[in-house]
């Protein structure tokens, strides 16, 4: 073999690695900051992973969901702004709400977007759309979105349902002179200890908001605290520390008439032993875990969700539930029992605390400190009798096809990445995989488009 | 035939040993920036091949 031809082949040889290496820099780089990536369920991608928890997934390739929710990553090299995620999928008809997020927080809050509603698919009321928003009236009567949005103050608030479109809360309890001459005492002193982070809403009819937190660690090896965050309209007013050693007191003096959403951002090691405030109002948003105390003695909750989600760790937990007239009998630790409320608010009974109560609405743990200032939100149990009026971002379609394909846009500038991945969740609200009921969603293809800034306009934002 | 085997093996052999401790490199700089495509260990299973076909080779 001639030097020359041993030479040709080292520089096809170098080149060949040189142009690997170039490959690779870019796909890490994305230099003009667009890139998509595909990925299968019976495929092995780096990129997008498999789903979990595989207990809640069937099929050779794991990619049939049998259980609510799901996840999977999908590991980059860098960060983005957008996704729009593209989801190939067929149903067994079974399940009327499908939904995907995005992981938000490290307190594992996800950002869903509907993928597929069939109550709203299958609904035969007329349907107008403006700029991305849906309104469907039972009865035509606003012949466009933005003349409803107008008049939406003399609607009454229980003819109109929400899915996906935030509607203002309501600004105010009409006749609060009246509610506060026939509610009880403060309904504060009825809270338990509550474990971990939460939120409620509380009202104030121009005055001081005053609430005292005392709080207590489980473990005082673990240097973990938190926050008190106090949000009117949507905006954050005010924050404040945790800490475990003396009580938080929280005043804010001649504040306006309105709704205040209160958020306890803790870690499950914080106990928050008493809450104490003059205010009425005080409805826990969707979530509330009952810390375990040695003598509890009887809890009384009252919520308006539509049905609630119970489950324990502690063995001692174990217990039989009444809500509204039906009983909730907790057998195992780690495992989520549901029931149906008949009617809303519903009453709930407890005999032992140290379990975890969620659902669509908020709780209480008296009648009088329940008021839900948002509008009505459309979910898998949603009664629509005596709604009129439904206004969403979500575009009803009713397709017959057995395989759909869905697309869902989401901001990744507001999500959370953790060790080089975001976090996708696929939620399907009732699917269970250790029922009777044979439901399933199989997944196809996923295709994830992603867009961030370009290398340029990394360059540019650089600063020493 | 044989020298025409070593020489080529040869080059194989060093192009492994440069790509290998590039992609190495790449990796330390930047983690699954090669390990997202192919992997590092089937890199050095191609470079050991083709190091033990060269001594052969060149034994013959």
């Amino acid at each position: 073999m001639k030097l020359n031809n041993i030479l040709k082949l080292r520089i096809f040889l170098f080149s060949l690695l040189g142009l690997i290496i170039l490959f690779l820099i870019y796909q890490a780089v994305v230099p003009f900051g667009k890139i998509t990536y595909k990925g299968n369920a019976c495929g092995n991608s780096f990129f997008i992973s498999k789903l979990k928890p595989t207990d809640r997934t069937s099929g050779e390739c794991q990619n049939i969901i049998t259980g609510d929710p799901v996840y999977f990553n999908l590991n980059t090299q860098r960060t983005f702004d957008s996704a729009k995620v593209t989801v190939n999928y067929k149903t067994s008809d079974q399940n009327s709400i499908i939904e995907l997020g995005v992981l938000a927080d490290a307190q594992k809050h996800y950002l869903l977007k509907p993928l597929e509603n069939k109550i709203l698919d299958n609904l035969n009321w007329s349907t107008l759309s403006e700029n991305g928003i849906y309104l469907l009236q039972k009865k035509q009567k606003y012949e466009d979105v933005s003349k409803f949005l107008d008049n939406i103050k003399e609607i009454p608030r229980d003819k109109i349902a929400t899915y996906y479109y935030n509607l203002p809360n309501a600004n105010e309890i009409p006749n609060y002179g009246n509610y506060l001459a026939s509610s009880k005492a403060f309904p504060s002193d009825s809270i338990p200890a509550l474990r971990g982070a939460y939120q409620f809403y509380t009202y104030l009819e121009r005055g001081n908001l005053d609430f005292i937190f005392k709080f207590k660690k489980l473990d005082n090896d673990k240097n973990e605290a938190g926050s008190i965050d106090v949000y009117y309209k949507n905006n954050l007013i005010k924050q404040g520390d945790i800490s475990a050693n003396s009580p938080i007191e929280l005043t804010m003096e001649n504040q306006p008439t309105g709704f205040y959403k209160i958020a306890v951002n803790t870690s499950d090691n914080i106990i928050t032993e008493k809450i104490k405030s003059t205010q009425r109002i005080i409805s826990f948003i969707n979530k509330v875990q009952l810390a375990k105390t040695p003598e509890p003695g009887l809890i009384t909750m009252t919520t308006d969700s539509s049905e609630i989600f119970i489950r324990t760790v502690n063995p001692d937990s174990l217990q039989k539930i009444k809500i509204g007239n039906k009983i909730l009998n907790i057998t195992e630790t780690y495992k989520q029992f549901s029931q149906i409320t008949n009617s809303a608010p519903a009453d709930i009974k407890l005999a032992k605390d140290g379990v975890e109560i969620a659902g669509d609405g908020l709780f209480s743990f008296s009648a009088e400190a329940l008021y839900n200032p948002s509008y009505k939100k459309i979910n898998k149990n949603a009664n629509l009798e005596n709604v009129d009026y439904i206004i969403t971002k979500y575009a009803p379609n009713n397709s017959t096809d057995l395989w759909k394909t869905k697309t869902v846009e989401f901001d990744l500038k507001n999500s959370f990445r953790y060790e080089g991945a975001y976090g996708f969740i696929i939620s399907i609200p009732g699917l269970l995989a250790d029922d009777e009921i044979d439901d399933f969603i199989e997944l196809g293809n996923i295709e994830i488009k992603l867009k961030g800034r370009t290398l340029f306009e990394k360059v540019l934002s650089f600063k020493f | 035939m044989t020298q025409i085997i070593y020489l080529i093996t040869r080059e194989i052999f060093y192009v492994l040993l440069v790509a290998l401790i590039v992609f190495i490199a790449m990796e330390m700089l930047k983690p699954n920036m090669v390990q997202a495509y192919f992997s590092l260990n089937f890199v050095l299973i191609l470079w050991l091949a083709s190091g033990m076909v060269l001594l052969v080779s060149r034994k013959l």
